[in-house]
């Protein structure tokens, strides 16, 4: 195929003409990305080689993308040098924090991203808790976060616990995303590092474009106005309806006002869906914010004709059936489309996977539990991300057995010892081949219960427990092994699909958050729903079709919502 | 930016070093086997090539030989980097404010992983550096002309400048030497783009008439004519491995065009490190001033700032390593860096022990006591030699003492940058009779002496200023020092001086004393005087009949001049000999005075030559 020569909107053309900073809202499948290279084109195309572009996104996936775009276009090399291309951590890791150090600290930093996992256990009998439970400047303990862990009892010990801990980390330069980004502007905010900061930069950058501002915390948003400050042209594009990085810190509010430091000239708009079909761009307007549906998006793709109606399955029950997958499938079918170009996603993995029938964490945390899931996760995944996190999985299983993270975090662990994942993935996929669960290797669970003990007894330590005290039997295992037929979806994230596009899409709603979800929608509850930003996410994702899954209570509510807008939507009872 | 400060550890022939370099220009000089070529080795190592490909690896033997400890390490620290470099080189950061950034090789077996893979860091952290930064700073190396041949047979083309040359006949290097003189790099061009066309119309009129054919256009770079020219002369079965290098004068002109083409490409990077090797195995002797002068022109061209611009600065550093005095004779002392091969006090000897003292070279050169290394008798603890340098800059020269160095340094006096043990005499005739009188008279009978005193640098400096010349000779850096031995040969100058006044010569000793007691190397100086001067101490010691025919060939109708002079006493002697002397050249006196010791003619030696002699080959 032979592919059309770019022929920008007015709008995508002011936005690739704009010099200087601007602010960008951009709908979903606007031609972000396209416009992006667009910019960058134009920018090197002034014979100014030798500076650089600053391509900032959120998750790698999205930085991949664009980096790839970038380079079959001939405009960066490999390496990208002078320009930098990744994820705005990595940008402020890279060229603030790891050149530099953290002042008062002599151990070069380290980056230890799950340090909040670190266990906080001050004597052998205390009930052990995440060091996320303790605020990380005060050190006190956050009420909401215990009482999710099922924490009575006195906190006293476990707070001066979590505040020596955070204390040794930083002595020893062991740095979280949120350190990082505390530190980084730290060093920008410094009177004489700011001095020669900005200048290097603003000289070495011609622009900071950063992607998927709407997932900014409001660190973030500081760092990009003190760059905006220094003289770099920023252009922070975003889509304010988008945001589901609250973990992350990620706040609507703040970029709201983020957005007004921009003036009228520099606001700029990117309203045309290039991606979706006439009834779907429609149709997804009713789940973002009663406050946000002035501006209904415009369908200019190549599938704006296409005349599928918006599904809403309808289930029932206390849980999410296997039928929604069963139907989404047939409708997929029914289309001519590949199931594994069109997956079934969701809030969590867990409620997609029990949507397709999948075999799922069911929570407990038993280690023989969690190799099932792992294995079983592993086999059923169809994208490179997923069976990469599964060996992870199957990986931490293997040291937890051995004893060999010691009160380390995992992360902690894999850069005490320098362990490169060529080092230990082999052992791992090899784990996953053996134990692959299948009726002609394994009669039974127990069959694949007693190889699993086989295989894993030699990784344990000469004097500890025995292979059978810790890999128990478990009455679960049978639900996490079972080897249900695959349809060929897969089951996949919200987030884990961010910035991506499929022919097909399922969203499904679990029956705990629809009705929060719908109450907000429909102007019932006010504040802030970042599920509902999920499920907006998700349905923006779809080309040509796009079900919506959620409980009998809440799908008519839903239809009425989305009908509102002006497209077609059908309502299919399970 | 540039590479301020070079840090080699136990790499080659270094053990601990640092060599500053200056912004422009940098000459190394020393001895043959003093580590010049090492230290430009690891610039090559730590920087990548212009050209982008790489002729040069880490590899086990750079570990210092014997070394128990099997790794080694280079640190290049540039500095003065303009914002735009600060923000490229943000990653390589020496410190919170970039006032320059570091870049480190760091080769390690001891590991345990093979092969062995060199680990590039950056900044004060010894962090990753951002992947591309590195790539700014690039070198350029001219290798010595001796090793084009092997060269030319790994197939690199930038080496096939001299294969071009086998094709180039006739024409005028000096021509082009004046043009390089005047600085303009586009005639340059032309005159090698010319020269480069004559030299293929010769080749396609012998194999190939039309040159069109060749497919070469007016304007390619040279390189990439060269590159072209190797492909076609293969598909006319010729094998380049077989051509035979001729003709020097084109080998200077094609060297020459090299530098100009491999000028055109600096800007493409921030800084191009221009590593010269040599440059007097390639060039005539008048040829090698103007080159380097061209490249410090563009050096300090190259720095010129362009308003507004801020992409690759396209910056040029030159390093050049010679053992050429005319080199260092043209440069200011500042850029010198000498090297020298140092012998450390053995680990464990009682420090101020006399055996424990710095066994220098004692002022052989490497030809005539060749190290042998690997010496498999020797034991593992034994001291091995190592590379010392000494910048001249850090010296501690003042302005006017450098000024001196500076001007007194010229093609007959830069050999004393060569170190080792240095006579320095006031003029020529103490420098043409001291050989003769050594090897005739003072000498003739102990072999291995002699060979000491004809391997020692002579200097007539033309005057009495001895001082600049002593402190740069003696002052200690690193436990180094140029000189391992200077005799200072100096007349008295008593004829004209007041009853119980000191003589001039003297006053000059005990200043030259005191000068090597504050540089505590007393034992490394000694200063010889006479009462007056050469002539007169020759006379005085018993031989005017033979100074007296000397003196009548040069000035035949003189005799009763001469008998005069000579008649007197004392001082009064002594004045009358320099005058006659006023009207005599002292160098052409001293010819046929050593010609008269060489044919056999009885001649008594004057005490304080003998001395000096003896002194220089303590």
């Amino acid at each position: 195929m032979i592919a059309k020569p770019f022929e920008p909107t007015g709008e995508q053309q002011r936005v690739i003409e704009h010099a200087g900073s601007a602010f960008i809202s951009a709908c979903p499948g606007a031609g972000k990305t396209r416009v992006m290279v667009e910019r960058a084109r134009k920018l090197l195309g002034n014979g100014r080689a030798g500076r650089g572009i600053a391509f900032l996104s959120f998750t790698i996936a999205a930085v991949s993308e664009l980096e790839d775009r970038l380079r079959r276009e001939g405009l960066v090399e490999t390496p990208a040098f002078p320009h930098f291309i990744g994820t705005f951590d990595a940008f402020l890791w890279q060229l603030v924090i790891a050149p530099f150090g953290v002042d008062g600290c002599a151990a070069k930093p380290r980056l230890i991203p799950d340090k909040d996992d670190r266990t906080i256990q001050p004597f052998a009998a205390a009930q052990a808790l995440p060091l996320e439970c303790f605020d990380r400047v005060t050190g006190d303990v956050i009420p909401a976060m215990i009482q999710r862990h099922g924490f009575r009892g006195k906190i006293k010990a476990h707070e001066t616990a979590a505040r020596n801990t955070r204390a040794r980390f930083l002595e020893r330069g062991e740095l979280d995303f949120a350190d990082a980004r505390a530190v980084a502007l730290a060093r920008l905010r410094d009177p004489a590092c700011g001095a020669v900061l900005g200048p290097a930069f603003a000289a070495r950058f011609l622009e900071l474009i950063v992607d998927e501002s709407q997932d900014c915390n409001p660190v973030d948003l500081e760092i990009i106005a003190w760059f905006r400050a220094a003289g770099v042209p920023v252009k922070v594009i975003c889509d304010p309806n988008q945001a589901i990085y609250g973990f992350r810190g990620g706040v609507t509010r703040e970029l709201g006002q983020f957005a007004e430091s921009f003036g009228e000239a520099e606001r700029l708009p990117m309203n045309g869906n290039f991606r979706s079909s006439g009834h779907i761009a429609k149709g997804v307007v009713a789940l973002r914010a009663p406050n946000m549906r002035a501006a209904i998006d415009e369908a200019l793709g190549e599938h704006r004709d296409e005349p599928t109606a918006v599904q809403i399955l309808s289930y029932s029950g206390r849980g999410v059936p296997s039928t929604i997958g069963a139907k989404f499938q047939e409708l997929a079918a029914a289309m001519g489309l590949a199931a594994r170009d069109c997956p079934v996603v969701s809030a969590t993995r867990r409620t997609g996977a029990n949507a397709l029938g999948h075999p799922q964490d069911s929570g407990v945390r038993d280690l023989s539990y969690r190799l099932a899931v792992a294995v079983s996760d592993f086999h059923f995944s169809f994208e490179l991300g997923g069976r990469k996190e599964a060996l992870v999985a199957i990986h931490r299983i293997m040291l937890e057995l051995g004893g060999r993270l010691g009160g380390k975090t995992y992360h902690q662990h894999l850069a005490d010892a320098d362990v490169a994942p060529d080092a230990w993935r082999p052992e791992a996929l090899a784990l996953a081949e053996a134990l692959r669960f299948s009726p002609e290797r394994f009669a039974s669970v127990e069959a694949w219960h007693d190889e699993a003990r086989r295989l894993l007894a030699p990784l344990l330590p000469a004097d500890g427990q025995s292979i059978n005290q810790r890999l128990r039997r478990n009455g679960e295992l049978d639900k996490a092994l079972s080897v249900a037929p695959s349809s060929g979806h897969a089951a996949r994230t919200i987030h884990s699909v961010k910035g991506m596009e499929f022919p097909a899409i399922c969203v499904v709603m679990s029956p705990s958050t629809a009705k929060g979800i719908i109450d907000f929608l429909a102007g019932d509850a006010a504040g802030d729903n970042e599920e509902a930003r999920k499920i907006y996410v998700g349905a923006s994702r779809a080309q040509r079709l796009l079900a919506i899954a959620l409980p009998r209570t809440q799908a008519p509510r839903l239809r009425d919502l989305m009908i509102a807008m002006g497209g077609e939507v059908e309502l299919i009872a399970l | 930016m540039f590479l301020q400060k070079l840090r080699l550890n136990n790499f080659r022939s270094f053990g601990q070093s640092e060599i500053p370099l200056c912004k422009d220009l940098t000459i190394l000089v020393g001895e043959n086997n003093g580590g010049k070529s090492n230290a430009i080795d690891a610039i090559r190592l730590l920087t990548a090539p212009l050209g982008g490909r790489r002729e040069l690896y880490c590899e086990a033997t750079d570990i210092r030989f014997g070394s128990a400890d099997r790794k080694f390490e280079l640190t290049g620290t540039f500095t003065e980097l303009s914002p735009a470099q600060q923000g490229r080189m943000i990653s390589a950061a020496t410190d919170a404010a970039i006032s320059g950034c570091v870049f480190g090789l760091k080769y390690d077996e001891s590991t345990g992983r093979f092969p062995v893979r060199p680990v590039l860091w950056g900044g004060y952290q010894e962090g990753n550096p951002e992947p591309g930064c590195h790539e700014m700073i690039r070198h350029v190396y001219l290798p010595p002309l001796r090793d084009a041949k092997r060269a030319l047979a790994s197939g690199n083309p930038t080496r096939i400048y001299a294969l071009l040359n086998h094709f180039l006949e006739g024409g005028d290097p000096e021509a082009l030497a004046k043009a390089l003189r005047r600085g303009v790099e586009s005639e340059i061009l032309g005159k090698v783009g010319g020269a480069v066309e004559v030299g293929l119309s010769a080749l396609t009129a012998g194999v190939r008439r039309q040159a069109a054919s060749l497919g070469f256009a007016n304007d390619e770079k040279l390189i990439d004519i060269a590159r072209d020219l190797r492909f076609k002369l293969a598909d006319h079965g010729i094998e380049p491995e077989d051509l035979r290098y001729s003709g020097h004068g084109y080998a200077n002109l094609l060297y020459m065009a090299t530098i100009a083409v491999e000028l055109e490409k600096v800007n493409d990077a921030d800084l191009t490190l221009f590593l010269v090797e040599e440059p007097e195995a390639h060039l005539h002797p008048q040829l090698q001033a103007a080159v380097l002068s061209f490249l410090d022109e563009q050096a300090e061209k190259s720095r010129k700032p362009r308003a507004g611009h801020q992409g690759p600065a396209g910056e040029l550093q030159v390093i050049v390593a010679t053992h050429s005095p005319n080199l260092s004779a043209w440069v200011q002392s500042k850029k010198l860096v000498f090297f020298r091969s140092f012998l450390p006090v053995p680990a464990g000897a009682a420090p101020g022990a006399a055996e424990g003292e710095p066994q220098p070279l004692a002022g052989v050169p490497a030809e005539i006591v060749p190290e042998i290394e690997p010496n498999p008798a020797a034991p593992a603890a034994r001291p091995r030699r190592e590379t010392r340098c000494i910048p001249l800059a850090a010296l501690g020269l003042d302005p006017v003492e450098a000024r001196k160095v500076d001007r007194y340094l010229d093609v007959t006096k830069s050999a004393l940058l060569f170190g080792g043990r240095v006579l320095l005499v006031e003029g020529i005739a103490e420098a043409l009779l001291l050989p003769i009188m050594a090897k005739k008279i003072v000498l003739k009978d102990d072999a291995d002496k002699l060979r000491l005193f004809r391997s020692a640098v002579f200097v007539p400096i033309d005057g009495v200023d001895f001082q600049p010349y002593a402190k740069l000779l003696l002052s200690p850096f690193n436990e180094v020092r140029i000189a391992d031995r200077l005799v200072v040969l100096t007349d008295g100058d008593g004829g004209e001086v007041a009853e119980g006044a000191i003589t001039p010569g003297v006053g000059r000793k005990r200043d030259l004393e005191a000068l090597a007691a504050g540089l505590g190397a007393s034992d490394l100086l000694e200063v010889v005087i006479n009462d007056y001067s050469l002539e007169t101490e020759l006379v005085r010691a018993g031989n005017a009949a033979v100074l007296k025919d000397v003196y009548l060939k040069l000035h035949p109708r003189s005799g009763d001049k001469w008998d005069a002079a000579v008649a007197l006493a004392g001082a009064a002697q002594a004045v009358a000999i320099q005058k006659l002397f006023e009207t005599t050249r002292k160098g052409d006196f001293a010819q046929l005075v050593a010609e008269e010791i060489n044919k056999g003619t009885a001649f008594t030696m004057p005490a304080y030559l003998k001395a000096a002699i003896e002194a220089l080959v303590k």
